[in-house]
């Protein structure tokens, strides 16, 4: 299998890098091969168009006002995404939130 | 998570009245121009201000001793050229991103808009004598900061002089940019002058108004072209606005903005009222499980950054205070007061997970936000006590920044700790060491003390909370364990 990238986004990539590291370990114990990395808000549609878009996009709870745009975005590039539970996000859930990639891939 | 999912009609009236609108503003194409546009003069303004400390060190001793040594004017240079010329990056920033936004080559627009900015501004410096001379004139001083000549005796010496002297004297000084407009005076021009100029310049490209060259030019040739019809319409129309201002008025746009527009603004965004509003619209978005410290950061940033700017200009020549115009409410009255370790100042929650919490959850959560909170992130509480929605918390989580905001606004107001220096303390900056960057020990203390009262604030409806939460476990421990021995008696 090719190693799957997922992205997530948060504001400023700042909270959303804590949950990265739990997502990583939660692969790690897996033994699930994915690229997972955290970004700005902002950065999204560059990310998305550039040469190595990831194969999921998921978005912090707390800018879910942004998400019918980046809906649009992935769109257009054909790819899948979502906004993370709040719960899940709050309490830093890797494996939950591994899996709601997972999910999305797989569809 | 019954409590997350509250559905009371004043979260239902929030969430389908207000919301909405304030989302669709913020989502505008200005307003994320503005935002992330912004993000480009950040490092220029954080670097410089670093140089601004160095050239000003406030220890007497060490400052004199840097002055003597030819440095604090090199540490100054550096701080003109990236704090000093904010606007001219807000006016870059903005258009970039605007039109990149739109999907188009993006850094010809940049530059357009840098090119109509300056276009605005009259390009020349009133001459240092006009401002030395007179009753109410600086006079001159020497490199001490001492004044060996008063305004009245400047006036009647250039008086004898002859006239066609004095003209030559006084008059302008040309073939300068004038880097006070470059500054904090010209922050709100430049942000118009980005947004006009990206959606202008958007709007020119999709419209197809753009030189096409034949097929076999290589692109890198044609993409040069592109930029020339819109860049070159909004400089004309820039010209002649320029033209008529000068011809008409005597002045020109960015002198008409700042004083129609920015010095309203910024006093408005300086005042107790503000101070206080500000800080409870930040937790009031939150409470949403809205970002309310980047939708708020994003719509003040352009009003209190010139304010930051004006601070570190006062700090620069040793006036830094409220009698001499410095500012309450700073870029970093909102970073590190409102927001300090995380929007809503819930290190009280973390204090009390640390020495009172019985909850797995609350002990659970506050595991993870410990060290997020040291650098002002506070997302797995928001989320995950939670705090979004939450009534148990409502109270604490909006009061608390309202009262660090008004008391903060009060002791410096009145003296007892100085003005924030103008120092730009990334906002990730841990509580205590931002405090003494932004405004020295004293800022330090009442840091601490702003940390204290939300401990103060947080602890009894944290503790009520906790007990809610304890009861709950108890309850589903006690359930299960009915239904364990249920199941072992088949």
């Amino acid at each position: 299998m090719t190693q799957k990238t997922i992205m997530l986004a948060c504001a400023g990539g700042m909270s959303t890098s804590l949950l990265v590291t739990k997502m990583k370990a939660a692969a790690k114990a897996n033994h699930d091969n994915f690229q997972i990395f955290a970004t700005a808000a902002a950065e999204i549609q560059d990310r998305l168009t550039g040469d190595h878009r990831p194969d999921v996009l998921l978005l912090g709870p707390q800018i879910r006002y942004i998400a019918d745009k980046a809906q649009v975005v992935a769109d257009q590039v054909g790819i899948p995404m979502t906004v993370i539970n709040m719960h899940d996000y709050g309490t830093m859930n890797g494996v939950k939130v591994l899996n709601t990639a997972k999910r999305l891939l797989n569809d | 998570m019954d409590n997350t999912q509250s559905n009371s009609a004043f979260s239902n009236f929030v969430n389908n009245k207000i919301l909405p609108p304030v989302m669709k503003f913020v989502n505008t194409k200005p307003v994320k121009a503005l935002q992330d546009g912004m993000v480009y003069a950040l490092p220029f303004i954080i670097i410089g201000s670093v140089f601004l400390i160095l050239s000003n060190i406030p220890i007497p001793a060490v400052a004199a001793a840097m002055k003597a040594s030819g440095w604090a004017a090199f540490f100054n240079q550096a701080y003109t050229v990236t704090f000093g010329i904010m606007a001219l990056w807000a006016a870059v920033g903005i258009a970039y991103v605007y039109v990149r936004n739109e999907g188009y080559e993006a850094l010809p627009a940049g530059l357009t808009s840098m090119a109509t900015f300056l276009l605005l501004q009259t390009l020349n410096i009133a001459s240092p004598l006009v401002g030395a001379m007179g009753k109410s004139g600086t006079g001159i001083t020497n490199a001490a900061g001492k004044t060996v000549m008063s305004g009245t005796a400047v006036a009647a010496n250039i008086d004898k002089l002859p006239h066609a002297l004095q003209g030559f004297l006084t008059s302008p000084v040309t073939g300068v940019i004038n880097i006070t407009w470059l500054g904090g005076q010209g922050m709100i021009a430049a942000i118009l002058c980005g947004i006009i100029v990206g959606w202008a310049y958007s709007a020119m490209i999709r419209k197809g108004w753009k030189i096409t060259l034949p097929e076999q030019v290589p692109s890198s040739v044609a993409n040069q072209f592109t930029a020339m019809i819109p860049a070159g319409v909004i400089l004309i129309v820039a010209m002649l606005i320029y033209a008529a201002f000068s011809a008409f008025g005597n002045t020109d746009v960015l002198q008409l903005i700042y004083k129609l527009l920015q010095t309203p603004l910024q006093g408005l965004s300086d005042s107790f009222g503000g101070a206080v509003i500000i800080a409870f619209l930040v937790p009031f978005f939150w409470f949403f499980g809205v970002h309310g410290g980047l939708i708020m950061g994003g719509i003040t940033s352009g009003i209190l950054i010139p304010n930051t700017f004006d601070n570190a200009a006062l700090y620069h020549a040793g006036k830094l205070t409220i009698a001499q115009g410095a500012h309450v409410v700073t870029n970093e009255f909102y970073n590190n007061f409102i927001n300090l370790t995380g929007s809503g100042i819930t290190i009280g929650l973390v204090v009390f997970t640390l020495v009172a919490a019985h909850s797995v959850q609350f002990k659970t959560i506050g595991k993870i936000e410990l060290v997020p909170a040291l650098f002002n992130i506070n997302e797995p509480f928001l989320f995950g006590l939670p705090i979004v929605l939450n009534p148990f918390l409502a109270i604490p989580f909006f009061l608390t920044p309202v009262i660090v905001a008004a008391s903060t606004y009060l002791v410096i107001r009145f003296g007892i700790v100085p003005p924030l220096n103008g120092f730009a303390a990334p906002w990730t900056t841990p509580a205590i060491i931002s405090g003494f960057l932004i405004g020295g020990w004293k800022m330090a203390i009442w840091q601490t003390i702003t940390l204290l009262m939300s401990v103060g604030i947080y602890f009894p409806f944290a503790k009520k909370y906790d007990a809610v939460l304890t009861k709950q476990e108890h309850d589903k421990e006690v359930a299960e364990a009915a239904a364990g021995k249920a199941e072992a008696a088949k």
